[in-house]
């Protein structure tokens, strides 16, 4: 009967992952990733934003193998398969660092502000990092 | 929904109290904490409030006598650990930004 | 109704913002909000290492955390992901080999999900 009610109360909660920083010099992105896919397997509905420093995270043409990092980002393909299909990237954050839209994930959707922002408001618990 | 920005760091050193100003809609209400209390004079945070005089922006006065920090401007809400439990729930969601 | 909340610490056991959610966790019980549970995560894992010596006269955040747990029964999760990357080993908690202080539940981020689901409220510290 517990199981029943925990059921029930987990249905419709929305769940935000805020990146800020940037991939490599801190762990953040990586144990960002790793609660993104944790969320996605439990199959809670879990969103994906990029603002800051943190859209050095999703952009292409990174080799993190050549500074000894383990390429954690190659695992942001796994997202598709936990069904975090909303990744949103910040417009304002690409041009501040003059940035293409030049990804290396696919499905990412990059919002103004005010847009990026509406979409964050919508999700009933954030998770920064 | 009216969402809870929590800002722990110096606006002077990090960009936290910038996004915390860009990611902000008009329901919302920001909380200076800890180290969030340098930010009562920091120019952003002025500004964000002389364009939006209805912003609601609380701080621990506790965090802030301890740091030295003072303000006159009564745009400042002053707030214990006990005002923050009650803000948490009458918002929607909260965001800590540090 | 009582409400509910929980918490995500990601600050170690020396910095002042830890001190901050102690004292955060503390008025929550004194108003009667229920604290479904604490989850420690990136080096807010830290807050479970044993061997931590501080100086007697600086803030002991540990023996908070333990007082909350033995007076209070509030759930200190540990993420044994981030404690290993960290030093800290996932041996039980009664283990007297473990690291860990046994406050704390060795747990994973299943824990956290469970938690963000359960609370009304969810704050990251």
């Amino acid at each position: 009967m517990s199981a029943a009610i925990y059921e029930e109360k987990q249905t419709d909660k929305t769940i935000a992952i805020v990146n800020t920083q940037a991939p490599f010099s801190s762990a953040d992105g990586k144990e960002a990733l790793d609660a993104a896919l944790i969320f996605g397997s439990y199959e809670q509905a879990t969103s994906l934003f990029f603002i800051g420093d943190g859209v050095f995270q999703v952009i292409g043409e990174q080799n993190a193998s050549a500074i000894e990092i383990k390429d954690y980002l190659k695992t942001f393909s796994a997202l598709e398969f936990y069904d975090i299909e909303n990744i949103y990237v910040c417009q304002q954050s690409l041009t501040e660092r003059n940035l293409m839209a030049n990804f290396h994930i696919d499905n990412v959707q990059v919002l103004a502000n005010e847009a990026f922002s509406q979409r964050l408001h919508q999700h009933n618990v954030i998770y920064r990092f | 929904m009216a969402m809870l920005h929590i800002i722990r760091n110096s606006g002077f050193s990090s960009s936290a109290l910038m996004q915390c100003l860009s990611m902000n809609l008009p329901q919302d209400s920001i909380l200076l904490m800890d180290d969030g209390c340098y930010n009562l004079n920091h120019p952003l945070l002025l500004a964000a409030l002389v364009k939006q005089p209805a912003l609601k922006v609380y701080f621990i006065s506790l965090h802030a006598s301890a740091r030295a920090q003072k303000t006159s401007n009564t745009s400042f809400v002053s707030s214990t650990l006990d005002d923050v439990l009650e803000l948490l729930f009458s918002h929607d969601n909260s965001i800590t930004w540090s | 109704m009582q409400n509910t909340l929980a918490l995500v610490v990601t600050t170690p056991p020396n910095s002042n913002l830890t001190t901050t959610a102690i004292n955060l966790v503390k008025r929550a019980i004194d108003k009667d909000v229920a604290i479904v549970g604490v989850f420690f995560y990136q080096d807010g894992v830290l807050n479970a290492a044993k061997h931590l010596s501080i100086p007697n006269d600086e803030y002991q955040a540990l023996q908070h955390w333990q007082q909350l747990s033995n007076e209070y029964h509030v759930p200190l999760h540990l993420c044994v992901s981030a404690a290993e990357k960290r030093g800290l080993t996932d041996e039980l908690s009664n283990n007297e080999n473990s690291n860990i202080d046994k406050a704390f539940i060795v747990s994973g981020l299943g824990e956290l999900v469970e938690l963000t689901s359960k609370a009304e409220r969810v704050v990251q510290l």
